[in-house]
């Protein structure tokens, strides 16, 4: 309760536009990579304002409601145990996508461990996979993100859909600009195990991704 | 590991699945609710920052940063003769800018009207931008941005207060002047009174009954 007081606090000139916005249909100033990068360098943002670079243009992103942050963190660990050290397993943490001029944080990310990412962020011949877990964002992460993803080469990209409880992998990325798309889309339900494409034998238990691990409950013994 | 239904869906889709376009369905695939929007404060700081060259047309409406769309021969000498002929009428009278930001603080805007006319207080414009309510009157020169004049900052400039309102459309080869702004039940801003004045007309700002001006002295002559 207190949490959504304070946020709308926190931001009151957004909340003020938000309310009284008016359409406005007219070309939006767009900023290159180098530019976003220093707006980072110099503190520009605030430690809570969550964005993403779009194409040049800065997005908010959508505040975590529970089941959502829930499924991130079940598939962290899910992922981390499984894939071990084949690849990076990144959480939450941007990668570029220079043609694009964009630079997402996607809710996962498995990427290549030739380098530790310390000098920049993972590009996409670094990504083995990319992932989102959508609940209010799904038609922005099938439409813009996917687009987006397909276009910069990016193999493989999965969606785990909160709304239908089902997982959508993408592959085989095709095209350019608003005509880039990937050629195959799976649907997995949690009854199902998945293994990346680049990591074959690294299987993952959807109902684990979904409902959580088994023994996640405490036993009431504990203190 | 796929399953056989997957396995099937794998071989009959050759073809791309089109997660990646929005099918053409909307012209605007950023979710204009989840740009990031600035306050007035932050642009300035991105102003201060040298974010934005000098030959940058930039205004901030509603917290988004807007390109300006670039001024055309016809609509520059529009301008031109606007500030001549009320530089004129109103010297030592009121305060002319032509194409310099006035701050709307309610609305996290800054726009650029083409002509602006304010209360005579050089030293406060020294120290900061005109503000909303110092404003007499704003004009804007309308070709290409006809319809968001007549849109969006109509009605950030009512919301805003700002008495009155001209734009000099040369699409129609006319002048709209737009008074007595108030707010809709739904917090819209709006104009009561919209009157339309031909070329052959004279008209005088509300704040100057006293000067006139005669509208073929600003509208070019023809069409």
């Amino acid at each position: 309760m207190t949490g959504a007081v304070k946020e709308s606090v926190a931001n009151p000139y957004q909340a003020l536009a938000l309310l009284q916005s008016v359409a406005i249909e007219r070309p939006l100033h767009r900023f290159t990579l180098e530019e976003y990068h220093r707006l980072i360098e110099q503190g520009f943002f605030q430690p809570d304002d969550r964005v993403e670079l779009i194409e040049g243009i800065l997005v908010d992103m959508s505040p975590l409601h529970p089941p959502h942050a829930g499924t991130v963190d079940s598939l962290k660990e899910d992922l981390v145990t499984n894939v071990k050290r084949q690849a990076k397993v990144r959480i939450q943490q941007p990668i570029t996508l220079p043609q694009q001029i964009t630079e997402p944080e996607p809710d996962f990310v498995l990427a290549v461990r030739t380098e530790d990412y310390r000098t920049k962020h993972p590009l996409p011949c670094d990504v083995l996979l990319v992932g989102e877990v959508s609940d209010s964002t799904l038609a922005y992460d099938r439409g813009k993100k996917a687009q987006l993803y397909a276009e910069a080469g990016i193999q493989e990209y999965w969606i785990v859909n909160l709304i239908d409880n089902v997982l959508e992998v993408y592959r085989d990325p095709v095209g350019s600009g608003s005509n880039a798309g990937y050629k195959i889309k799976l649907t997995y339900t949690p009854s199902e195990k998945i293994a990346p494409l680049a990591l074959p034998n690294c299987h993952l238990d959807l109902a684990t991704v979904f409902f959580g691990p088994t023994d996640d409950v405490l036993p009431d013994t504990e203190e | 590991m796929l399953t056989a239904v997957q396995e099937q869906v794998y071989e009959k889709q050759p073809s791309i699945v089109q997660v990646g376009t929005n099918s053409g369905k909307s012209s605007d695939p950023f979710a204009r609710s989840r740009l990031r929007r600035f306050s007035l404060d932050e642009y300035q700081h991105l102003i201060e920052l040298g974010f934005f060259d000098e030959d940058e047309r930039i205004e901030l409406l509603d917290g988004l940063l807007v390109e300006m769309s670039p001024i055309n021969p016809r609509h520059a000498v529009c301008v031109d003769k606007l500030g001549g002929l009320l530089n004129h009428l109103l010297y030592k009278k009121a305060w002319i800018r032509v194409q310099a930001p006035i701050t709307l603080e309610g609305r996290s805007s800054q726009p650029q009207p083409d002509v602006t006319i304010a209360l005579l207080q050089q030293e406060a414009y020294e120290e900061r931008h005109v503000k909303a309510e110092e404003v007499l009157l704003l004009i804007e020169v309308a070709d290409s941005s006809l319809h968001g004049d007549q849109t969006d900052k109509l009605e950030i400039y009512a919301s805003a207060g700002v008495i009155e309102y001209w734009i000099v459309n040369l699409v129609d080869n006319q002048l709209e002047v737009y008074q007595v702004p108030y707010l809709s039940a739904t917090g819209e801003g709006n104009y009561k009174i919209k009157r339309t004045y031909a070329r052959d007309e004279t008209i005088s700002p509300q704040a100057f009954p006293d000067c006139p001006i005669a509208l073929n002295e600003v509208l070019p002559r023809g069409s």
